[in-house]
């Protein structure tokens, strides 16, 4: 017979199991690709007849892709040629591209305009949160199917769009902690650059292999999906387009009529080495397009990354803070989370459309919207909390508290990692690498006169041409020593030196192989290491930028290029970097006075008196 | 009945096997994207590096006043997954007569997201069309409107551009002017 500990431990153990189990089974049943659940709301309202929508408008797209496919020739030289010979030569060519395209467009709409209703009227409640995971997915395989499919064409804006997407995940590479900015071990990763050499082909031109690869994919991103639907439907025996056939009609009709009033562009032949001006992506990645334009790149694939992130975690959010509500008015953080999203999308796309964007002076209005909104969210919430009169209700809005003040403590950082990259300039990873080396600095010997031989031979206005996957002495060997002469070589040789000197902290990093075997298989030093992996120069860099003595008199500040560190912030940026903390003491205040609430009411009032 | 379960999952298993290895097989292109690119750990060899195919040319005589910038494609070899084992890619380039009379060359890739920038001559063109007012003649980016300035070795003015445009090492014998290499770096 088994102790009893055991028996607690192992069955508290299968609780647990059968829990997750349960939860995921549950929120797997419920999944909806096509609104498949809505039947009877479709009836009433157009926006559950979404689902449907999209997946009739999907077959005509197939249907006339395949017609299409008859006729292109998915070849650098032909494929341009072939899409004049479909629209001026073939009957009705004209028209099944226009409903192709326009076929497309519609499938993006529908999607998104999906998951809008899907936040607004809180549809992944209750137990439905992967709903909104897999309506994005259909988004994201429409938009990427979008893109590989307006690449056929060959033209212009095809060409440049795709070499933009393509190139933007080279800036994976700087990423912190995962990306080969200077890591010690994972710098060799290069994940980036392989993606974009996987999509384009070798040295990230558009050739022959990047039309064969895309022409592949647009097929398989419907393809593949379709076998999939397909069992789903066959599994659960759900009716594949419960919409009437005057629906029906209506959105075919639609799409034949806009593809003769409006016959789908063809635009200028690609020309791989003019790139014109103005050159815009096709509509739908237009908002990211002019993202692009106001952001250090880096940021702004970061941004890419998270937008699909945060649409799925924001279901799971809500459902902890507002539990099963689903009003809108007592839902405000993820109703102005969603309204921001929306309105960053269309303005943007508003902004580059007509060409009034200045990418000098916009941003600080762009950041300010973006968080305060959520601030307000958070605060709206928090009134709705405090508004609670009852005891026993208002304890229960304590783990709300929590996760609002946790999601404004993340601004919070956020607000310290801009404050020093505004002031200085420099990216998040030499930021944190100038923290690891202060934390240590301290057993470095000697430390003053290296850091001062490390701004010797790599003066400060040489940042941004230094390399970021070269060891540093071999950045001083190659670029400066031919430019500074004997000086720069002596600092050198001194630094070296200083090198070789052991230090009390250098178990931490003897061990790790360096990026010259042949030269220099191990680090020698803690010295060594922070040296060649330019934190030293990093930490010297950000304690000049951050100095205010070596703020000029005379501001030299060229339209955002500035030779005149530590450099002011703009004053519009406050408003959201205080707004993150006031939304912060209040979330984390309110869970306090929640908390005492909980004890209050907890606490035994003596309800018989003593004398009884 | 427990021997019978267990000799299920074994058959299973032994089912699975092959099919899991022909899916592996399936998967195995991706495998390019954990092959370390450089070292140190260098267990798959040397990295991809593309190299210069010919030199291309010019006279001193092809500059005859400062400022006058002459587009150049440039050949480099490719490793690649084709029958030849490389390909060869075209980098366009431009060269440029400085006002001292230094005769620089730049990719006309552009570093940011890889379209290729345009040689502005007239800053009111530039401040019309990029969003920017510079001091002389500079490359412009009609994609996301990053500016460089020539005159300061193509330093960023303007545009979210993380760094100036690779160079091209030029070598100058008497008359001639020979463009032979192409900086190392990135895709873009």
């Amino acid at each position: 017979m088994p102790s009893t500990s055991q028996a607690g431990v192992s069955g508290a153990f299968l609780g647990a199991v059968s829990r997750s189990t349960d939860w995921l089974k549950t929120r797997i049943n419920n999944i909806d690709i096509f609104d498949e659940h809505y039947q009877l709301e479709a009836k009433t309202n157009p926006f559950y007849a979404l689902g449907p929508i999209f997946y009739l408008v999907w077959f005509i797209v197939i249907a006339t892709g395949l017609v299409l496919m008859m006729w292109y020739i998915p070849s650098k030289a032909n494929a341009y040629d072939s899409i004049l010979k479909i629209t001026h030569e073939i009957p009705f060519g004209v028209l099944m591209r226009g409903v192709h395209k326009y076929g497309a467009d519609a499938m993006i709409i529908a999607a998104t305009m999906r998951m809008f209703r899907m936040f607004i009227l809180a549809d992944y409640k209750p137990g439905k949160e992967f709903n909104i995971a897999i309506g994005l997915v259909t988004v994201l395989l429409c938009l990427y199917s979008g893109l590989t499919g307006y690449l056929l064409i060959w033209n212009q804006r095809a060409f440049w769009a795709t070499k933009v997407f393509a190139t933007f995940p080279t800036y994976m590479d700087q990423f912190p902690v995962m990306g080969d900015f200077y890591q010690p071990l994972i710098k060799s990763l290069h994940l980036g650059w392989n993606t974009a050499e996987f999509l384009l082909g070798a040295g990230g031109a558009i050739t022959q292999e990047t039309i064969t690869r895309f022409f592949s994919i647009h097929l398989a991103f419907s393809l593949i999906p379709l076998i999939f639907v397909e069992l789903y439907f066959y599994r659960t025996g759900f009716p594949r387009m419960p919409i009437s056939w005057l629906k029906r009609s209506i959105v075919t009709l639609m799409l034949v009529i806009v593809a003769i009033i409006l016959p789908a562009a063809i635009g200028g032949r690609s020309n791989p080495d003019v790139t014109p001006l103005p050159i815009l992506s096709d509509w739908y990645f237009l908002g990211l397009y002019q993202m692009y334009k106001y952001l250090e790149p880096v940021v702004a694939t970061e941004i890419t990354i998270l937008i699909p992130l945060t649409v799925v975690a924001l279901p799971f959010l809500d459902v902890a803070i507002t539990g099963p509500e689903k009003d809108w008015r007592k839902r405000p953080f993820i109703f102005m989370v969603t309204i921001m999203g929306l309105v960053n999308w269309v303005m943007f796309s508003f902004l580059i459309i007509y060409n009034i964007a200045n990418i000098h002076n916009d941003p600080p209005y762009w950041r300010d919207f973006l968080w305060m909104m959520g601030d307000v969210g958070i605060i709206w919430q928090l009134w709705l909390i405090w508004m609670e009169t009852d005891l026993k209700a208002r304890a229960k809005h304590f783990g709300a508290c929590i996760v609002m003040g946790a999601l404004a403590a993340i601004q919070f950082l956020t607000t310290i990692a801009y404050y020093f990259m505004a002031k200085t300039e420099m990216a998040l990873d030499p930021l944190m690498h100038q923290f690891a080396y202060s934390l240590v600095r301290w057993a470095i010997p000697n430390v003053d006169h290296v850091e001062g031989l490390v701004r010797k031979v790599c003066p400060a206005s040489a940042y941004t041409q230094l390399a970021y996957n070269m060891d540093f002495q071999d950045i001083i060997k190659t670029r400066f020593i031919p430019k500074g002469g004997a000086e720069v070589q002596q600092g050198l040789d001194q630094i070296v030196q200083s090198c070789q000197q052991s230090t009390p902290l250098d178990f931490l990093v003897t061990w790790i192989p360096t990026f010259t075997p042949e030269t220099h298989p191990h680090y020698l030093s803690l010295t060594d290491f922070m040296v060649t992996n330019r934190w030293m120069h990093d930490f010297c860099l950000f304690g000049d930028r951050m100095d205010p003595a070596n703020k000029l008199a005379s501001a030299n500040v060229v339209n955002g290029v500035i030779q005149n560190y530590p450099l002011n912030i703009p004053d519009l940026d406050w408003g959201w970097m205080i707004g993150g903390v006031v939304a912060m003491v209040l979330a984390f205040g309110t869970a306090y006075w929640c908390r005492a609430a909980g004890e209050q009411k907890a606490a035994p009032t003596p309800a018989v008196p003593e004398a009884a | 009945m427990t021997e019978g379960t267990s000799r299920r999952i074994l058959l299973k298993t032994a089912a699975a096997l092959p099919l899991a290895f022909t899916f592996g097989l399936l998967a195995s292109p991706m495998a390019r994207f954990l092959r370390p690119t450089m070292k140190p750990l260098g267990v798959l060899g040397p990295s991809d590096q593309p190299s210069a195919l010919e030199d291309v040319a010019f006279k001193e005589s092809d500059f005859p006043e400062e400022w006058t910038c002459l587009p150049f494609m440039f050949k480099q070899t490719y490793k690649e997954y084709n029958p030849e084992g490389m390909e060869v890619r075209k980098i366009p380039g431009f060269v440029v007569k400085l006002p001292g009379g230094d005769v620089v060359a730049y990719s006309r890739i552009c570093p940011h997201l890889g379209c290729i920038f345009n040689f502005v001559k007239d800053p009111q063109e530039c401040l019309k069309g990029y969003n920017y007012l510079p001091k002389g003649p500079v490359f412009a980016c009609p994609c996301h409107l990053s500016v460089y300035d020539i005159a300061q070795g193509g330093k960023v003015v303007s545009g979210p551009a993380p760094r100036p445009p690779r160079r091209f090492d030029v070598q100058k014998e008497g008359d001639n002017i020979k463009i032979v290499s192409l900086e190392a770096g990135g895709i873009a």
